[in-house]
């Protein structure tokens, strides 16, 4: 028995010294850098079966965050993970999933037919894993380059194209509003970032949800009723009911993606 | 003889007037022990033969002790002969010149693990305490963390779990169950400022959750709180204690010898060591003693007031940049309250006294302030939050422990009924400290939860070479929650849980003992969990986000030690844990839903090594070390210790000296985001010197001046406003107690 306590003993102490030994530290800061993708967004056919060619993408957002999921559950999928919302309090000791351990601040106006990459800046992230993506929307202002004729200035997001359905075709020219400092949250954005690592992470805006539901961004969007006087021009401006559907569609988080390039 | 299967304690009253009722013998000089016998005497009552015994000491205990308390039987009964003694009998008086010792002997239960222990009055004046939450440093293996200032409830750390302010460890008061439940600031929280430290005589420690009454939120296990008066400081007592940080705290109290009623009163005002710590309470706290009242019940009433500052935490980059002391704070003026009023009636009944029933009730309210991440939520109002939180509690337990042959050999069975309800009503409200302008309240919500609970077990010896407690308890929880800034709209739910209970004790030669436990835990859900799907979001099909309708956090533990004592002057315990949870369940409340966490494990070993070189000197060494991990990332639990180890030099001589040298170090452990801790560590020392009616006291906390924090963490928070935002985290520090001396005076009547 005593053999057993002096073993006992030494099996402690040795994984005390271990423990003893390592020294406080905070997680390595990897810095990435963020571009826009420019390339455009691919054509598509939205729930009343109109074909949207987009010509133009502008959207003003401002101060990406990068969330780790923390320890939720896998099993609930990659959704609940994007749905936990980084702003805890941070009351020490609580618990909240979702937190935020990258960032990139800093305000911007995302052309996504650009047509190239556009930098946003470098992003500085924890190690970790990360499984979402967060931003605020804001209005475009002078400060972004933009000329006073600018259909954006004073606005969230203009987008203007091309909807056809058979043999009929309409323009339309979008302007949204969505109130300063709203926040899209958990975009989809894995990666498990380890020291050494240099990945370019590219911000996209996808028409379609790729996941399941394959929602489209104009879902709800009747054009032929919108074209009232039948000139096959769509305005949709703040206000009209298309804005407000359209507004709710590019807020949802399964339209942004950050995809990860190496 | 096992020591432990009689588990003796004896107990140098150090008064020379007679023992209580009931104590077993006394002597000149020379320390006489008793027969224990069978049962806890005084709580029990039960003799060997059954036969009702005079309550001596503490009064409460759990109905665990209670049935459990007949040790090995063939082996009862030879205390006397061995001189052992038990875990918790320092020498601790006599005080002043004692001419007698008077001895008191109580039957101690046979613990039914390795780690489970009772730390007397010795021990828990053998340190430095402002409140009785502090006394809770005195158990190995729990780290405990104030990280507000003194009136804030604490942090526990226990066997791998962050239990937050008390959501995995369960604290009773009398038997009474005093985790608040759904409280606004944190699920389960203690606070327990409406208890004097002096009015604590014995503190029983149970890891892990192995005995059939640990109930809701004893995941990583169970602190008992024996209400009482040392014997040693019955009589009338007036004592005041100054300190260095402009401390006075005035104590009266009054218990007559003979009788276990007692009344203490205590008043503090205190500016704390730092910016926004200070403190203001009053609380008085009085048993009533049945006997009083013919074979009626003992009867507890308390009430507290008390406010308190509200500091933040520290960036430690801003400290170490010499941009911040570890003292001062960000914002200042926030302050905290807490009020409890407490009553509480406890039976014995039944020739035996095998019938306990509790009946009790709290009345409690808190409000805090606090802004622990600066502007970074909200820019331009700050993130300054006022939360509120009004409580009704009522509790009843009726607890039955028969004793019956069987087979030969006696048993005890153990049923038990509790009820428990607590309505309340809450919020949660950002505010400006300047104008003091409230605005819209995240949190204004009323709700109700109710729990049932029906549990049945047996303990005894089906042969001599070992003794099982066994038992399962079946748990209801009915909730109701009215989310106001929701509408309104009540909101039902029902969780349960069946928790099994196994412990089995083995004697091995040269006084030790096998120990063996599984057991189950429970943690209710928040109230508030019933209601999440609140609509997040107007796009989101919210079904698919929902981590599930409010349950039962369940935690299967495991623990296999052994104990004893292979030299009279030492005491040996080694226990090995490892508690696994599948399924837990977490309300998150920003994004309103039920999270289900993944699988968590916790592996880890307790070592207690107790020696006594000279009857008047004790020397303790208590190591914990534990690994606490998501079983499918490896990520480590955040917060969870790696290694603490405790120790103590007590000494108490006849001459009246009573001095002792305490503390603790924690290696460095694993925070959120793979950050990782410093180390922390501080050694205190108290000192008193009694004579005749007369007591010097002298408490020096953090005896070298360490540097370090008490509270780590790592989280995002912007209180620099000259400086770019940023939400990436950080190691923000709360600070231990710098060097602090308090000097007190005692006036024993």
């Amino acid at each position: 028995m005593r053999r057993i306590l002096r073993w006992t003993i030494w099996l402690s102490v040795l994984p005390l010294l271990a423990a003893v030994c390592e020294p406080a530290s905070e997680p390595d800061r990897v810095v990435l850098p963020v571009v826009a993708d420019g390339r455009g967004i691919s054509a598509f056919r939205n729930a009343e079966g109109y074909d949207i060619d987009l010509s133009a993408c502008r959207v003003a957002i401002r101060d990406l965050e990068f969330t780790i999921a923390g320890e939720t559950h896998a099993g609930l999928g990659e959704r609940l993970r994007r749905l936990l919302v980084p702003v805890a309090r941070a009351h020490p000791g609580h618990y909240a999933g979702g937190e935020v351990t990258g960032e990139l601040p800093g305000r911007f106006l995302v052309d996504f037919f650009s047509g190239a990459d556009r930098m946003l800046g470098d992003g500085t992230l924890l190690e970790g894993d990360y499984h979402g993506l967060n931003f605020s929307f804001r209005a475009a202002d002078a400060a972004d380059g933009i000329g006073a004729d600018d259909p954006i200035l004073g606005h969230t997001a203009h987008l203007a194209g091309i909807a056809r359905r058979g043999t009929d075709t309409w323009a339309f020219d979008a302007v949204l509003d969505i109130e300063e400092g709203t926040k899209m949250v958990g975009g989809p954005f894995t990666l498990a970032l380890r020291a050494g690592m240099s990945p370019t992470l590219v911000l996209r805006l996808l028409a379609v949800d790729p996941s399941t539901e394959a929602d489209t961004l104009f879902d709800g969007i009747d054009f032929a009723t919108l074209d009232a006087d039948g000139d096959g021009v769509v305005t949709i401006r703040p206000g009209d009911a298309a804005h407000n559907i359209l507004r709710r569609r590019l807020q949802v988080h399964d339209h942004w993606w950050l995809d990860v390039r190496n | 003889m096992t020591p432990l299967a009689a588990a003796s304690i004896l107990l140098l009253t150090g008064t020379p007037s007679a023992a209580p009722s009931g104590a077993s013998g006394e002597g000149e000089g020379t320390e006489v022990i008793a027969e224990s016998g069978e049962g806890r005497e005084e709580t029990a009552g039960v003799g060997e033969d059954g036969a009702p015994v005079g309550p001596v000491g503490a009064r409460s205990g759990s109905p665990a002790e209670e049935e459990g308390g007949e040790g090995i039987a063939e082996e009862a009964g030879e205390a006397g002969e061995t001189g052992d003694v038990g875990e918790d009998d320092a020498p601790v008086g006599p005080v002043g010149t004692m001419p007698e010792y008077v001895s008191e002997v109580r039957a101690e239960a046979l613990p039914r693990t390795a780690s489970s222990r009772r730390i007397g009055t010795a021990e828990l004046q053998a340190a430095p305490r402002r409140a009785t939450e502090d006394l809770f440093r005195q158990v190995p293996g729990l780290l405990v963390v104030q990280h507000g200032a003194e009136g804030k409830g604490h942090q526990f750390f226990l066997r791998g779990f962050d239990a937050v302010h008390g959501m995995d460890l369960e604290v009773r008061v009398a038997g009474m169950p005093v985790n608040e439940v759904s409280n606004v600031h944190a699920h389960g929280y203690l606070d327990l400022y409406f208890v004097p430290p002096e009015a604590v005589e014995t503190l029983a420690v149970r890891k892990g959750p192995f005995d059939l009454d640990q109930g809701n939120f004893a995941t990583a296990g169970t602190l008992d709180l024996d209400l009482g008066i040392a014997p040693a400081e019955r009589g009338a007592r007036l004592a005041y204690e100054g300190g260095s940080t402009n401390r006075h705290r005035v104590v009266a109290s009054w218990a007559p010898e003979d009788a276990e009623d007692f009344v203490v009163g205590e008043a503090l005002t205190d500016d704390g060591f730092g910016d926004d710590r200070w403190s203001r309470r009053v609380a008085w706290l009085g048993r009533l003693d049945g006997a009083h009242l013919g074979d009626g019940p003992d009867v507890v009433l308390g009430w507290h007031v008390g406010r308190h500052g509200s500091p933040n935490a520290v960036r430690r980059e801003d400290v170490e940049s010499g941009e911040l002391g570890s003292l001062e704070t960000y914002t200042h003026g926030l302050e905290g309250r807490s009020a409890h009023a407490l009553a509480l009636a406890d039976w014995r009944l039944g020739d035996a006294r095998a019938l306990r029933l509790l009946a009790g009730t709290m009345l409690r309210s808190f409000r805090l302030e606090a802004n622990y991440t600066g502007w970074l939520q909200d820019a331009d109002r700050g993130d300054f939050h006022r939360q509120s939180h009004d409580a009704l509690t009522g509790f009843a337990s009726a607890w039955w422990t028969p004793r019956f042959p069987f087979c030969g050999r006696s048993w005890t069975g153990q049923l038990g009924l509790e009820w428990r309800g607590d309505g309340f009503r809450q919020e949660d409200a950002p505010f400006d400290p300047v104008t003091a302008r409230r605005f819209d309240p995240e949190r204004s919500a009323t709700g109700q939860v109710h729990q049932a609970t029906l549990a049945a077990g047996v303990t005894g010896s089906a042969a001599s070479w070992f003794r099982f407690a066994a038992g399962v308890r079946g748990d209801l929880f009915g909730i109701r929650f009215t989310d106001r800034v929701a509408g309104g709209t009540p909101s039902d739910g029902i969780a349960g849980a069946v928790s099994p209970r196994l412990s089995l004790q083995f004697p091995l030669p040269e006084e030790w003992t096998l120990f063996a436990a599984y057991g189950r835990g429970l943690r209710s859900p928040e109230a508030r969990a019933v209601a999440a799907g609140g609509q997040p979001s107007r796009d989101v099909p919210l079904e698919a986000y929902r981590g599930g309708p409010a349950s039962v956090a369940a935690s299967d533990s495991v623990e296999v030690g052994v104990r004893g004592e292979p030299w009279p002057w030492l005491e040996v315990a080694v226990a090995g844990f490892a508690t696994f949870l599948e399924n837990e369940m977490v309300f998150d409340h920003v994004s309103n839903t039920n999270v289900e966490l993944n699988a968590t494990r916790r592996l880890g070993a307790d070592l207690s090594v107790r020696v006594r070189p000279l009857p008047w000197l004790r020397v303790s060494l208590d190591l914990t070390g534990g690994d606490a991990r998501f079983v499918e990332s490896g990520n480590p639990v955040p917060g969870a210790p790696r290694f603490l180890v405790g120790f103590a030099i007590a000494m108490a001589h006849p001459i009246g000296i009573r001095a002792a040298l305490s503390g603790y170090y924690l290696a460095p452990r694993p925070l959120a985001h793979g950050a990782v801790g410093t180390h922390q560590a501080t050694v205190d020392l108290t000192a008193a010197y009694r004579w005749r009616w007369f007591e010097l006291r002298l408490d020096v906390e953090n005896l070298f001046d360490l540097d370090g924090p008490e509270g780590q963490y790592h989280f995002a928070s912007w209180f620099d406003r000259d400086e770019p935002r940023s939400a990436i985290p950080v190691t923000h520090d709360t600070p231990a107690s710098p060097l602090q001396v308090r000097l007190g005076m005692v006036f024993h009547g």
